[in-house]
């Protein structure tokens, strides 16, 4: 994958980005690999259409990779399309279509500014029910954390361990959009501004944090980056031409919920992500438990809070007391999104589930350098369209 | 197609001072908007129906980052509020006291009239 970030791709194009990712993906299988050994290529994009103004772009990634006439698909699933991407590969793969599959994701989301980005993604709502009354997307996961607060009587510090928690992991990812914890933050800005932050919590409540949508404020938010992942997806049998060490696929769920907030019984919990989950653990043989290590969609940190319950490893009102207690940290009982999450890390929309994907290769090779979490044998990994309408899981294993 | 389980009908009846639905004639689920399938069970027998327009808010967000289109309401509080009758519906919440609002709190329909457009909203009762 590239670097996520809002300046380093400024001056190329979508299709440049996806390259720089599938040069990489290439040349870091062990015993090599051709782009044209593949016999599909799937992409996940959510809106290159708004942000670029081109669409057509799995065709277009596909010369670009110089693999013409190989079939190239795109998926579009809202922040979820690569992660729908990786599932329609898998599905190439076993139904026999082809044995080798170039999965990936791109969005080119930086030179729209903040509004124009709000508007392109809140596309991915209800245009005709929930935007025209004045919700934006920061704002229709507001209302999720408002419920959800309510509800279990939490408190939004617990939101706040999320962030710290996942800027102390995204310190540590060179390819993360902020590379610097909460603290190295606060002192950044405490020095332009001539003021001393005693602790995390001390510039989390300040004005430099201020609120977006309440109770979500700045920094429950995942910046907007340009970036692209790529991944090469290979039949059991054919995979040892590549490596001696792949990683396998073991489940795939994805499910589907109502695209309007309000038409759910309960929105303090994804349903789609209850259902995408069950299905992907089923299919692997894996419960809740055997996950060592998982990425899920922070996309708010709201969002990781009801993924880490909704996934079964902690139980309901708990997912944000769990973060609090260090439960989700590196050295935590099951480690959440130790690249930085898309808090940290950013999020390309359409690339996040593939880099999600490229997260847990890594992991479970045992090569995550200074995220690397022990004994990560069993992963997963979890990607949402919009506020869960859709979801997609992948159980990973060595 | 039921002229009255459309979009359309749902935004006229906003602009005339009316919250309408469907209800399913299988499983008597009710819901808003109107829609021709019951998202509950599947069935086509559905009816239209319109709604007292009270209920209590669910969930709600002081919106601090609006989108150009809304940058004249301040505040700009939207929520989801479930109506008497059962079913949601996404809506503002006007107000000049946001922080007096509470989940739970009984409110009730009361369009914002926006140039030719009438907003879904609500107003504490």
């Amino acid at each position: 994958m590239t670097r996520f970030h809002n300046k380093v791709h400024a001056d190329k194009t979508g299709r440049e980005i996806f390259v720089e990712a599938a040069l990489e993906a290439a040349t870091s299988v062990d015993k090599g690999f051709a782009f044209r050994d593949a016999g599909m290529l799937v992409l996940g994009n959510f809106t290159s259409d708004v942000f670029e103004g081109q669409g057509h772009t799995a065709a277009l990634m596909a010369d670009w990779l110089g693999i013409n006439p190989v079939p190239a698909l795109r998926v579009e699933d809202a922040c979820a399309s690569s992660g729908a991407a990786l599932n329609v590969g898998v599905l190439a793969i076993a139904s026999g279509m082809t044995d080798v599959a170039i999965v990936g994701g791109v969005e080119k989301m930086s030179q729209l500014n903040t509004e124009g980005v709000t508007d392109a993604l809140a596309l991915a709502a209800d245009n005709v029910y929930e935007i025209p009354v004045g919700f934006t997307f920061p704002s229709i996961y507001a209302a999720i954390a408002s419920a959800y607060l309510h509800k279990y009587n939490a408190r939004w510090e617990e939101l706040a361990a999320v962030t710290i928690k996942n800027h102390v992991n995204g310190a540590l990812n060179p390819k993360a959009h902020f590379q610097a914890d909460i603290m190295a933050t606060a002192k950044r800005i405490g020095e332009k501004q001539g003021r001393t932050f005693t602790n995390e919590m001390d510039f989390l409540n300040s004005e430099f944090n201020p609120v977006v949508s309440s109770p979500l404020r700045l920094f429950d938010c995942c910046p907007v980056s340009d970036g692209a992942a790529v991944a090469v997806l290979a039949a059991d049998d054919v995979a040892k031409r590549y490596t001696d060490t792949p990683i396998h696929i073991a489940g795939i769920g994805q499910a589907s919920d109502t695209i309007a907030l309000h038409s759910r019984p309960d929105i303090t919990t994804l349903s789609a992500t209850v259902k995408a989950a069950g299905d992907a653990y089923r299919m692997a043989g894996v419960k809740p438990r055997d996950v060592r290590v998982a990425d899920v969609h922070d996309c708010f940190t709201i969002a990781e809070v009801l993924a880490t319950e909704d996934l079964g490893f902690f139980p309901r009102g708990t997912g944000g007391k769990a973060a609090e207690e260090g439960r989700t940290s590196l050295k935590g009982e099951v480690s959440i999104n130790p690249d930085g999450g898309l808090k940290a890390k950013g999020h390309p929309v359409g690339a996040t589930g593939a880099a999600m994907a490229y997260e847990m290769f890594k992991q479970l090779r045992g090569e995550a350098d200074a995220v690397q979490v022990d004994g990560a044998e069993v992963g997963l990994i979890h990607n949402v369209g919009a506020a869960g309408a859709t979801v997609v899981v992948q159980v990973m294993r060595r | 197609m039921s002229e009255k389980l459309t979009g359309k009908a749902f935004s006229d009846g906003i602009a005339a001072g009316k919250v309408t639905g469907g209800r399913c004639e299988t499983c008597r689920s009710q819901f808003v908007p109107p829609r021709l399938i019951c998202p509950v069970c599947g069935s086509t027998k559905v009816a239209p129906v319109e709604y007292c327009g009270e209920g209590v808010v669910e969930a709600y967000t002081v919106n601090k980052t609006p989108s150009s289109k809304f940058r004249d309401v301040q505040p700009l509080v939207v929520g989801i509020v479930r109506l008497r009758e059962g079913p949601s519906i996404s809506g503002m919440i006007v107000t000049d006291k946001p922080d007096e609002i509470r989940i739970g709190m009984a409110v009730k329909f009361n369009p914002m009239k926006r140039g030719e457009k009438a907003v879904l909203a609500f107003i504490s009762s």
